[in-house]
């Protein structure tokens, strides 16, 4: 429907007049194209009200489909959604759908969180290498989402050597929904000061790439590579009230709270069931991963077991 | 053939004289050069031949030399003339002819009827000569049959029988016969008279009847045979079922006559005559016509046969026979077909049979699709009808999936005529373009042409085939919009015709199938669009791009961006130079607003403003390069969004801003003519003017009501404007005569006069607060208006002025009685001296003065009775005048007035009686002087309805006072009854007491029941064209008393059967309790 009216509105003429004063600017249809007929406050509300109708996700036919291997009980595993870097051969925690068999999908994003990183600290070695973990399991920090915390944590240092891709901003009362959602948004570093007002140290401001817009980054998107044309699909990524440029500058503190800072992420992938596949996961952390890892294994026994299989490498 | 110099000289008073002088021989000769002078002279010379030929046909005795002339005359014309005569007093004076001359007439025609038609070289070579004797005998026979020529029937069967060319002819005067009784009897002979003769043939037919069998059993004379099926084709609307079904007319019919060239198409006419008989019996033999009918026809016309190619190609022959089977099949199938329905082993026949009617469906040949077109329709919607539900097997959820048994059967044939409805489509809308009155080239949208009924009648059959498969009719626009792209059927046509057809099931299909439908479509046309190179291609596809939006409001209002893009579009296409596109899209525009206007005055999802405020914000950008009259319906368009929004101070500020622009120009017109009064005499000033207040009346026609903030402001000034406009149209006609108002200033003033007329009577028309009306608009316009309209000479009186003032007395009714009496000062009587001198001249101010009439009679009623005596009696004077035109509206305006106020004045007591008193007799005459007049048979229902009220009147005692001087004791009753004896006498001396006495009687009789009423006034309208003479049986006088009688009767009963209608006096005895 939005490219039979974009093509009425710009291919569709009689004589062929370019600059035509009758016709609008051929550009300003690329000023952000709303494709929802809904606005982002209603379909927050939306999808609160869904949440709470949500039926746990039968997990048993998750493993099942997957044809993980599980060396402990089905019903103890641990599933947390990750971004993995291979350079450093580490998995960066997120978020967690499930913790030793014990699914909090439909907990609330402040439980989760507080829940991911208590029960992390009792499992000592998840974060170095060793023989029996293969692979380093890192939080990745948070805070709440106020200017002070915010402004401190990016000035903060970092628990990862590459390159900070974006901030996530999570609605604290979300539950943990895989794909793209409006209760979680993202934004790049050096977008802060413009649209929050918040500082931020200046190798973030100096890493804009140039000719870049104010808009919210697209998951096919190259971080190193110029922005991409604006009026993409990009939509379909994110809304948060920090991304709509249109609206005024809502109070962060609102309705989101908790802020999680991520080296790269999409949120965006087109997922709907928890668990599907894992698609594009690329090499390099600071490209845009797609699909949330799902991690299986029993995270008591330090050593994580992993089928190759899982990770599809491009 | 004498040369015409000698005719000149021929041609004297002498000469003439001699023709009429009936004691002298007639010269043939003579006659012959006069009647050819006529046909061939010039002048004064063919002046005075047509006055002798009239005179002398006009003359009592000229029958008598009838006989001479056609034996000796040379000359063709002279005879037909001779004919003419004969036919004239047979027709007007048969009854006061001498029994022995009505004898001698009789024989002669017959007498000259055999002797030419008995030898068939004669019988062709006389064609036209004998056609108008046979007419002449069957005129004599209307007269004559049956009562003093009881063996006719016999006679010409007996004769018949004897020769061949004989009976051909006779088979003919049998037809012509027919005619005249069953076919053209309504208005050429009293009720009574029609029935009898009808009955007469009835009895008789058995004879006739033989005749045609044995003919069609054995002769093997081709035109006496195709003369014989040519009278039974008439003969079979009337006669008794019996002969048709019950004995072997139809096998013959089919199996000898069908297949042989000659006669296919009289057989085929008469096929479909039985097949129209709507009757309960015969089943049987109903099936067998119809398969015996399609076993013949497939031999005859293979059911491949492209008859599409076979009409275009053929001869009139075969297309008549191609009209002939499509006049059958539907016939046949729309009184029959479930009786092929009935039986399994019939279907396959059925199918064949609408096989044939869609290939005709596809014949180029608008009258022959009329006629498939009815079919479909009636069958589409009766199977819709019978189960509302979509056959579509990809409706989900549907509980129902079994098709009802008959959408089964014809599903097949459904899809192909889905297909010819798609492909030809007709067209929706007819533009004219027209130069106005006041010298302007206009577009205007025809109403009722018969392309538009067309159109709706296709529209609605593919709606109920939509409805019976909407995926069938969507896959084939698809699959036609394919046809477009890809350019197989690319064409300019087709492609109109195309989008005609998906413009027409708008509505149809659950909203969800149109929106997806609906994507595509457009996604195909943009993409032709853009593929097809130039300017004239891609116009076209952009106006059916819109005309298909256009008609699709439900998706328009579902998807607002969409809709704001279309609109968008349409603002661009409004600066396109490319003829026609600006039309289209100020249609297009109107169209839209019209259909979606609340959402153009609510904020949108995603917008800051309402879209109203865009338009107005950028109006001046978007019409800078439209026409005046684009610019016009782009203010109406407007003005719709606008009188969508329901918060009047939002609605007040959108006014403002919306008429800034005309406004602008008007105030500096205005400041400017303060200064100097002179400029209003400037054709381009006034010619703005003009425009500014066509932009006003649009404007307004739109808004409605609430523009009077608009109207407020200009108002006073408007007025004054009016004034001045008035004065110099006046003063130039004054001194420069009437030829003055061709000229284009004259006409632009006029124009600015008019819209100030019609702008007041639009907005008055339309508003809600008549009181508020009444005391702020209607005194200045009435101070402005009237006076001048007085003063202004006849040519420069504005018609519009009338109209105006009927607008205004029908909208605020009771409200401006009071005003009612100034009016009429100003007007009345000024127009009534313009139109009383004829019937012809000041067309518009004669219809509107009657209209201005009508209302004051319809809504103030009261002022009528309070003005003085002799201006009511110049109203009732005028009334009457109005009915006496033969002009359909003003008489019909007339009647309406007269029945109005007859009604009215009955509910005012006090001033009926005096009114009955004054007026009831005149009235009473003058109504019958228009009925009786044949140039006003139109009006006879109205009539009708008038004389039977009146008479109600008296013979319900309603009128209680004498209304004649002359009455004595008579009541009024008995003293009506008398006067309109008397009158009809007088004018009609040739009449017997007799009939004057029932036709009264049966005014009185039947004047409860207007039907009957009206056919015993044709009756007697019948009967005045004739003498009577003494042997009145014809007039069968004593059978129609009786059932006048029966008719009292009848009326009693259900009078009685309501308390209190007969009076209790003339209640009888035992029925009162």
């Amino acid at each position: 429907m939005e490219e039979l009216t974009e093509s009425l509105a710009t291919s569709f003429q009689v004589s062929n007049i370019p600059n035509s004063t009758a016709a609008p600017h051929p550009r300003l249809l690329q000023y952000k194209l709303k494709s929802s007929a809904v606005d982002q406050e209603e379909r927050r509300r939306r999808k609160l009200e869904q949440q709470k109708q949500l039926i746990a996700i039968a997990i048993n036919v998750v493993v099942m489909t997957r044809g993980i291997l599980s060396y402990a009980e089905p019903s103890k595993y641990t599933l947390l959604d990750c971004i993995y870097s291979e350079v450093n051969r580490t998995f960066y925690m997120l978020d967690v759908m499930c913790w030793r068999g014990v699914p909090v999908y439909d907990s609330d994003t402040e439980f989760r969180f507080y829940w991911m990183h208590t029960k992390f600290e009792d499992v000592p070695g998840l974060a170095t290498h060793s023989n029996i973990n293969p692979y380093k399991i890192i939080p990745l920090p948070y805070c709440s989402c106020k200017t002070e915390y915010i402004e401190k944590t990016m000035a903060s240092p970092l628990p990862f050597e590459v390159q900070l891709d974006g901030i996530l901003f999570y609605h604290k009362e979300t539950h943990y929904t895989p794909g793209s959602t409006p209760l979680v948004g993202w934004l790049k570093p050096w977008m802060l000061p413009e649209i929050l007002d918040v500082k931020v140290p200046k190798c973030y401001i100096e890493s804009r790439p140039a000719n870049s817009s104010l808009l919210p980054p697209s998951p096919s998107m190259d971080v190193t590579a110029p922005q991409s044309a604006a009026g993409d699909s990009t939509e379909k990524l994110l809304s948060s009230p920090v991304m709509d440029i249109a609206a005024p500058r809502s109070n962060v503190g609102d309705s989101i709270e908790k802020l999680l800072l991520s080296p790269a992420m999409d949120i965006a992938a087109p997922q709907s069931a928890a668990g599907d596949s894992t698609e594009k996961l690329l090499s390099s952390p600071v490209m845009v991963v797609t699909a949330p890892l799902t991690v299986v294994g029993d995270s008591n026994n330090a050593k994580t077991d992993l089928n190759e299989q899982n990770l599809s490498i491009d | 053939m004498r040369n015409p110099t000698n005719m000149a000289t021929a041609l004297t008073e002498q000469t003439v004289s001699q023709l009429l002088d009936f004691n002298q021989k007639l010269d043939i000769n003579l006659l012959d050069n006069v009647v050819v002078c006529l046909y061939t002279g010039e002048g004064s010379q063919q002046r005075m031949a047509q006055e002798v030929l009239t005179t002398l046909k006009e003359h009592p005795d000229a029958w008598t030399r009838v006989d001479t002339i056609l034996e000796y005359s040379q000359n063709q014309q002279t005879k037909y003339y001779a004919l003419q005569i004969l036919e004239t007093v047979i027709k007007s004076r048969w009854k006061v002819l001498p029994r022995s001359q009505c004898e001698g007439i009789k024989k002669y025609t017959v007498g000259l009827i055999i002797r030419i038609s008995s030898d068939s070289e004669n019988l062709e070579k006389e064609k036209v000569y004998l056609g108008k004797l046979n007419m002449i005998l069957v005129q004599i026979l209307k007269q004559e049959w049956p009562k003093n020529w009881p063996s006719f029937i016999g006679d010409i069967v007996g004769a018949s029988k004897t020769n061949e060319s004989l009976c051909q002819n006779n088979m003919h005067i049998l037809k012509l016969l027919s005619e005249e009784v069953f076919d053209f009897s309504s208005g050429q002979m009293t009720q009574t008279k029609a029935k009898h003769l009808k009955d007469s043939m009835c009895t008789e037919f058995s004879q006739i009847f033989q005749l045609c069998q044995f003919v069609m059993d054995n002769s093997q004379n081709a035109p006496l045979v195709g003369s014989t099926l040519h009278t039974l084709l008439r003969f079979l609307n009337w006669i008794p079922l019996g002969y048709i079904f019950e004995t072997k007319l139809i096998t013959t019919l089919v199996y000898k006559f069908l297949n042989v060239p000659m006669f296919r198409n009289v057989t085929l006419k008469c096929l479909t005559e039985i097949a129209g008989v709507h009757v309960n019996q015969y089943d049987e033999q109903f099936v067998m016509l119809f398969t015996l009918t399609m076993t013949q026809l497939k031999q005859m016309l293979p059911p491949e046969t492209n008859l599409k190619d076979a009409y275009a190609n053929g001869r009139d022959d075969e297309q008549n026979f191609i009209q002939n089977l499509s006049l059958f099949l539907y016939t046949f199938l729309k009184e029959h077909s479930q009786l092929i329905e009935r039986k399994q082993d019939l279907h396959a026949s059925l199918m064949e049979s609408l096989q044939y009617l869609v290939l005709i469906s596809e014949v180029e040949e608008t009258e022959i699709f009329k006629i498939c077109l009815e079919y479909w329709n009636s069958l589409a919607s009766e199977l819709y009808r019978e189960s509302p539900f979509s056959s579509t097997p990809f409706l989900l959820g549907q509980q129902n999936s079994e098709m009802p048994a008959r959408r089964q059967l014809y599903n097949p044939v459904l899809s192909r005529v889905r297909r010819v409805m798609i492909s030809r489509m007709a067209k929706p809308e007819e533009v004219l373009v027209v130069e106005n009155d006041q010298g302007e080239v206009v577009r205007e949208f025809m109403k009722d042409t018969d392309s538009i009924n067309l159109y709706k009648n296709m529209r609605e059959t593919l709606v109920y085939l939509t409805h019976l498969d909407y995926g069938d009719t969507e896959q084939i626009m698809t699959e036609k919009l394919h046809l477009q792209v890809n350019g197989q059927e690319w064409s300019w046509k087709n492609l109109n015709t195309l989008c005609w057809a998906i413009g027409s099931i708008s509505g149809a299909m659950h909203e969800e199938d149109e929106k997806r439908f609906l994507v595509t479509v457009i996604k195909d046309l943009l993409g032709l669009c853009e593929q097809k190179r130039g300017k004239d291609n891609k116009a076209i596809i952009a106006s059916n791009i819109m005309y298909v939006v256009g008609q699709y409001p439900r998706f328009l209002r579902a998807h607002w961006k969409f809709l704001k893009t279309v609109v968008n579009k349409l603002f661009e296409f409004m600066h396109e130079t490319h003829d026609g596109v600006q039309d289209m899209a100020c249609d297009t525009f109107i169209k839209i607003a019209q259909k979606c206007r609340r959402y153009f005055v609510q904020v949108q999802v995603g917008e800051v403003m309402p879209f109203i405020e865009e338009i107005l914000n950028s109006i001046n950008t978007i019409i800078c390069d439209l026409q005046p009259q684009q610019v016009h319906t782009f203010y109406e368009a407007v003005g719709y969004m606008i009188s969508a929004q329901t918060d009047t101070v939002v609605q007040e500020h959108l006014i403002e801003k919306y008429m800034m622009l005309p406004n602008q120009v008007w105030d500096g017109i205005i400041q400017q003519a303060s200064k100097n009064v002179d400029i209003l005499r400037e054709p381009e000033i006034v010619k703005q003017l003009g425009s500014i207040l066509k932009t006003n009346v649009r404007a307004c026609k739109a808004v409605g009501h609430p523009f009077v903030v608009q109207l407020g402001r200009i108002y006073l000034d408007m007025l004054n404007i009016y004034k001045c406009m008035s004065e110099n149209i006046s003063g130039a006609i004054s001194t420069n005569g009437e030829i003055v108002t061709k000229q284009p200033l004259i006409r632009s003033m006029r124009t600015v006069k008019k819209e100030t007329l019609k702008l007041i009577s639009g907005w008055v028309s339309r508003s809600n607060d008549p009181q508020m009306v009444v005391d702020n608009f209607i005194p200045p316009l009435l101070d402005a208006v009237l006076g001048d309209y007085a003063r202004n000479v006849p040519a420069a009186r504005e018609p519009e002025v009338l109209g105006t003032m009927a607008t205004i007395v029908n909208k605020l009714e009771g409200n401006i009685t009071v005003e009612v009496p100034k009016i009429f000062d100003a007007v009345f009587e000024c127009t009534l001296e313009m139109i009383n001198k004829n019937f012809e001249e000041f067309p518009e101010h004669r219809t509107n003065f009657f209209l201005l009439l009508q209302a004051v009679n319809s809504h103030c009623f009261t002022a009528l009775l309070n003005i003085p005596p002799l201006q009511f009696k110049l109203v009732l004077d005028s009334i009457i005048w109005a009915f006496k035109h033969t002009m359909r509206n003003v008489a019909d305006t007339g009647l309406n007035i007269l029945y109005g106020l007859l009604q009215n004045v009955w509910q005012n007591e006090q001033a009926a009686q005096s009114f009955y008193q004054t007026y009831y007799t005149d009235i009473l005459q003058h109504v019958l002087s228009v009925v009786t007049d044949t140039s006003h048979t139109a009006g006879l229902t109205m009539h009708a309805t008038i004389l039977s009220y009146m008479f109600n009147l008296v013979e319900h005692n309603k009128i209680n006072v004498p209304l004649s001087q002359q009455q004595a004791s008579l009541t009024n009753d008995m003293y009506i009854k008398e006067f309109t004896a008397n009158l009809l006498k007088a004018a009609f001396p040739h009449l017997q007491d007799a009939q004057v006495k029932i036709f009264v009687t049966g005014l009185f009789s039947l004047n409860h029941d207007i039907p009957q009423f009206k056919e015993h006034l044709r009756d007697f309208l019948v009967q005045i064209k004739e003498f009577a003479g003494d042997d009145t049986t014809d007039l069968y006088l004593e059978e129609r008393e009786t059932s006048l009688k029966q008719a009292e009767e009848e009326k009693r009963k259900i009078q009685l059967a309501v308390p209190g209608i007969i009076n209790p006096h003339d209640i009888p005895e035992e029925m009162q309790d």
